[in-house]
């Protein structure tokens, strides 16, 4: 990401480039653990898709047409221009497939903000495989399973056929913890503008240099038109639904939670025009490393700011009206963060 | 700067190095027996600021007394590891954290401040001001006085007399005026303001704005009698063009009040009402634009301005001495408005004497005039105790402890009720006149221009981090009573004190920035962003310069508290990057380690002399050096519980006494989200503390990091 690479060097494409328009190119949709939110996404780029597809040809989508992982497989290694995944890594399938995606694609792209740090998916690292079979598999009250039969990877039938399942991993990963990515489209889901400046550079060959998020460098506050009090402070966090919002002043300054400051611009502030606070699904700025930490430290900044003799206790108390800290500043990235997971089977 | 160079002192076989000493390819190691050696020093000398540097020897603390360059990382392993019995392996870790610390910070850029311009700007034609001026142009260089009045002199000016012995104010007035006008070298300008100030130390230019003139040595009695503007100047009636015995020796025109009517010119056409601006460029300015009585009014219970003989002390004395008032009787009401939650929180530390003052005033020139005095406490220090006990003893003023409840009119007398609190009984004391004690606050209209951070109170903090001897290099001072309320004496002193701050930085060609400072980077903090920096930042550094974030880097102690703040990234110290951080916690850190984050202020030298005492703690512990416990970010904390570490402290200096002042009160807020948020994680609560470990608290110190080290996860 340090150095400007031109699309040349960054993918091994060297004279083509010139031909590309003339030579369509080849695009693949490749889902791993996802809402289908992102294939949603970009059949909302609506009538722009026309445009798209007279530039490009989709060769593998299995949400929006019919494929099989066998016709991946079949392909030349590659043989792809352009791979989208959306989706975090939750299963060994979704591995296999995030491999199999970068062996055909001459560039990946990790698109979403699940393939991006996670996503909502990521959420799932509070807890482990074991937690969660036990919970889905036999606390749910609607569950009735005496003999807590869960999901296995292997069964072996008296006959002796054999039924495969992918495996169940403890984490969820990111896309680029398991294989090479070369962009990043975050967002939950990505925006149609957003989608359309990564197919133009894609189509044009105006390419940033490998790593790039397709995004801006800014915060999301630099988007936001809402006033900002000069001396900020929060007196009492509280939650959308106990206030009535001012939509023209700044939710940090309504008391909050907004994860504008932490979080990178490029979405056009449309939960913002919605009266509703950033909950950071764009994840952080290319300088920030720890989006969760880095709000909470903010917060706890600007929090009673004017009172900095507040006494342990009072600051305390002052922290329980943030409830879930974890769940609320790492929405969108937990296992990108510093911490990755919980840890299990520890003092607790 | 891309080779890394290591030097690492034995400490003359006092330190047993780890056999391994390969940091990377790019990284030359040099073991030297004794950096106190001049020749083991002239090596490293001559690298510096070429490349960057590790020293690996004795205490930083010992080591900046020898090399200050932004770009050396020093690391501790006499203090903090040979003297505590830890071995080789953990010194190797420790110097390896430096390295790749080091080599993920950019390198810092020696920033010069050249003083291209020699001449000062002294704003404040008062006594702060005239003796700002006096030294400044007495060591040689050029000064512009301006003052936004038509005379200089101030507040003194509309005085009588000076306390404690009242001695007439002329005393010391008349002859500085005098000497300032004398000097070739200061040029006056009065009725002058000050429109826009840009540049930096060195190199400010000012747009300053004259109203009217008036040719000197006119005395111009027709035109006061024309001019149709009477004002009441602090309790005295007079026209808006007058006479005022200081500086111009002319009439002057107080243009806040004129209605440029042109009656005045048709008697004199030699004056001009005609405004002037023009730029002048100097290197440094001093601010004495002095203070201001708190508004009476606003204490409603007191009647000021509803009765007519509720004044304030300066209505007072103009009035008394001018023989305008014969008073039967006065009430001196101390505190009006001030140590007051709903006026001013704070002591104006001057006004206790000024009461005295005024009450020897009245007895010295009217003996038969009863004189009470209401007070909380008398503020007599140093030799003003002696004053007091004058005044009460020998001038028979009555003094009455108990803050006045409301004053009240009834017919001809003014009631003053209070609960005297050594005879335990209400008051109505009936008297004719009432004088308000009233605090004093800044003239603080300029302030802002300048970049001068102040919320409608004092700029204390500019002005204790101008006594730091830490700052960086700054080219505007605050002299006298602009700083915080002084007496005449006090004010001088403070000016004389400035004005060598002025003479010390035009004295020179260039002055070099001391301490790295914070950094905006433009590409991620926008023109509209979240400014959360702006508040966090103790100096009022952080500020927004059209519309955008920037840093002032003359105000910047490099504290880091707003680079802590930055939730991306935007804000980075100098030196003491996130990169740079996260890095060398990583590198530092093994699995099972106490990482202790201390302040170099304090924890850092409680640490040091745990060392000289030879006390033992586990050989896990390791410490990264911090300019605040205000700079650990979550992600510092993060990092090192996610390396490895089973346990992480942050210490710094006891909770008022932070050197940024608020930075480790900042951590705590921060610290405390962070429990709540690790406990989420999986993470014992316990395993994060942040403690205050002053300097020669050493046991203190073993204590707790054998606690992280016991406890855990």
């Amino acid at each position: 990401m340090s150095q400007r690479s031109s699309w040349k060097s960054s993918t091994g494409l060297t004279e083509e480039v010139g031909e590309m328009p003339e030579k369509k190119l080849r695009l693949a949709i490749c889902r791993g653990a996802t809402c289908s939110g992102c294939d949603i996404a970009v059949l909302d780029i609506h009538e722009r898709l026309l445009s798209v597809l007279e530039k490009a040809d989709i060769v593998f989508a299995p949400t929006i047409m019919d494929a099989k992982y066998e016709d991946l497989e079949a392909m030349e290694d590659n043989s792809i221009d352009v791979g989208l995944y959306h989706g975090s890594v939750r299963l060994s399938e979704n591995e296999h497939m995030a491999e199999l995606m970068r062996k055909k694609c001459r560039l990946l792209i990790a698109f979403g903000a699940c393939a991006c740090f996670g996503g909502i998916f990521g959420l799932a690292n509070v807890s482990d495989r074991e937690e969660i079979f036990r919970e889905v598999y036999k606390k749910t009250a609607s569950t009735e399973n005496p003999d807590f039969v869960t999901p296995e990877e292997v069964y072996r039938d008296k006959k002796g056929h054999e039924l495969t399942l992918p495996r169940f991993y403890d984490d969820v990963y990111a896309l680029d913890d398991k294989v090479d990515v070369d962009y990043y489209v975050p967002l939950c889901p990505p925006v149609a503008d957003q989608i359309m400046t990564a197919l133009n550079a894609i189509i044009s060959g105006d390419l940033p240099p490998k790593g790039a998020v397709i995004a801006l460098e800014k915060t999301l506050c630099s988007e936001c038109p809402r006033k900002k009090s000069e001396r900020r402070k929060i007196d009492k966090i509280h939650r959308p639904h106990e206030v009535e919002l001012d939509p023209d002043t700044c939710f940090l300054d309504q008391g909050l939670i907004c994860m504008g400051p932490a979080t990178r611009a490029g979405c056009g502030g449309i939960c913002l025009t919605a009266n509703v606070p950033c909950r950071g699904c764009n994840g952080p700025t290319k300088e920030a490393f720890d989006q969760g930490g880095n709000m909470l430290g903010l917060i706890s900044t600007i929090f009673g700011i004017c009172e900095e003799d507040l006494t342990e206790a009072d600051v305390e108390k002052i922290f329980k009206q943030i409830k879930d800290p974890l769940g609320t500043f790492y929405r969108f990235t937990l296992p990108k963060s510093m911490l990755r997971r919980v840890r299990k089977g520890d003092s607790r | 700067m891309s080779v890394l160079k290591v030097f690492i002192c034995t400490c003359r076989g006092g330190i047993t190095l780890p056999k391994d000493l390969d940091f990377g390819e790019d990284v030359k190691v040099r073991v030297i027996e004794d950096i106190f050696f001049d020749k083991a020093q002239e090596e490293i000398e001559s690298f510096v600021g070429k490349e960057k540097i590790v020293i690996a020897g004795p205490s930083p603390r010992i080591m900046e007394g020898f090399f200050s360059d932004p770009n050396i990382a020093f690391v501790n392993i006499w203090e903090q590891a040979s003297m505590v019995g830890h071995g080789p392996e953990k010194i190797r870790d420790l110097i390896h954290g430096a390295v790749e610390g080091l080599r993920n910070t950019a390198p810092v850029e020696k920033k010069v401040f050249e003083i291209k311009n020699k001449d000062a700007l002294v704003i404040g034609g008062g006594v702060a001001g005239l003796e700002a001026a006096r030294h400044i142009a007495n060591a040689g260089f050029k000064v512009y006085l301006i003052e936004k009045k038509p005379f200089l002199g101030g507040v003194v000016a509309g005085l009588d007399r000076l306390y404690p012995e009242g001695t007439p104010n002329s005393h010391v007035l008349y002859p500085l005026i005098n000497e300032v006008v004398r000097n070739k070298g200061v040029d006056i300008l009065t009725n002058t303001e000050v429109e826009e100030v840009d540049g930096s130390l060195g190199d400010y230019r000012v747009k300053i704005k004259t109203h009217g003139r008036i040719p000197k040595g006119l005395m111009l009695k027709k035109c006061e009698e024309v001019c149709p503007v009477t004002v009441n100047d602090h309790g005295i009636k007079r026209k808006a063009i007058y006479y005022m015995p200081t500086y111009p020796y002319s009439h002057g025109i107080d243009f806040d009040s004129c209605t440029r009517c042109g009656e005045c010119v048709k008697v004199c056409e030699d004056i001009s009402l005609e405004e002037e601006e023009k730029e002048i460029e100097v290197g440094a300015i001093v601010v004495a634009t002095g203070l201001k009585e708190y508004d009476a009014s606003k204490i409603i219970e007191y009647g000021y301005g509803r009765y007519p003989n509720v004044l304030t002390q300066w209505e007072f004395e103009r009035r008394f001495s001018n023989g305008l008032i014969k008073p039967k009787s006065v009430s001196i009401i101390h505190c009006a408005g001030s140590r007051d939650k709903n006026h001013l929180p704070y002591c104006s530390r001057v006004c206790c004497i000024l009461g005295l003052k005024e009450a020897k005033l009245v007895k010295d020139t009217s003996p038969d005039t009863e004189v009470y005095i209401n007070y909380i406490d008398m503020r007599s220090y140093g030799p003003f105790e002696e004053f007091y006990n004058t005044i009460r003893e020998i001038y028979g003023v009555k003094f009455i402890q108990g803050r006045p409840s409301e004053i009240l009119q009834d017919g001809e007398e003014l009631v003053v009720r209070a609960e005297d609190i050594l005879l335990g009984k209400q008051m109505d004391n009936r008297v004719e006149y009432v004088v308000l004690m009233t605090g004093f606050v800044p003239d603080d209209e300029l302030f802002h221009k300048l970049g001068l951070p102040a919320d409608g109170c004092f700029p204390t903090e500019y002005v204790n981090s101008q006594h730091s001897v830490d700052a960086n290099p700054r080219g505007i001072f605050i002299a006298g009573a602009a700083a915080f309320p002084k007496g005449v004496a006090e004010s001088m002193i403070d000016a004389g004190d400035a004005a060598q701050g002025v003479i010390d930085v035009l004295d020179r060609y260039a002055v070099e920035k001391k301490t790295p400072t914070a950094r905006i980077n433009s590409s991620i903090c926008g023109e509209i962003d979240c400014r959360i920096c702006l508040t966090a930042c103790p100096y009022g550094a952080v500020y927004l310069k059209d519309e955008e974030v920037t840093v002032n880097e003359e105000l910047c102690m490099g504290c880091g508290i707003c680079t802590a703040t930055c939730a991306a990234g935007a804000n980075q110290l100098d030196g003491c990057t996130n990169n740079g951080m996260l890095a060398q916690i990583a590198a530092t850190t093994k699995e099972g380690d106490v990482v202790a984050f201390l302040c170099k202020w304090s924890s850092y030298s409680a640490a040091d002399k745990a060392g000289y005492e030879l006390l033992r703690y586990p050989e896990n512990v390791k410490i990264i050096r911090i300019p605040c416990t205000g700079r650990v970010d979550a992600q510092m904390i993060l990092k090192a519980f996610s390396s490895g570490a089973k346990g992480v402290l942050i210490a710094g200096c006891p909770p008022d006494g932070c050197h940024y002042f608020t930075g480790n009160l900042k951590a705590r807020k921060r610290v405390i989200a962070l429990k709540k948020l690790i406990e989420q994680f999986g993470i014992n609560p316990e395993a994060l503390a942040i403690e205050w470990i002053g300097k020669d608290e050493s046991k203190k110190f073993v204590e707790i990091v054998n606690r992280l080290n016991g406890g855990g996860r």
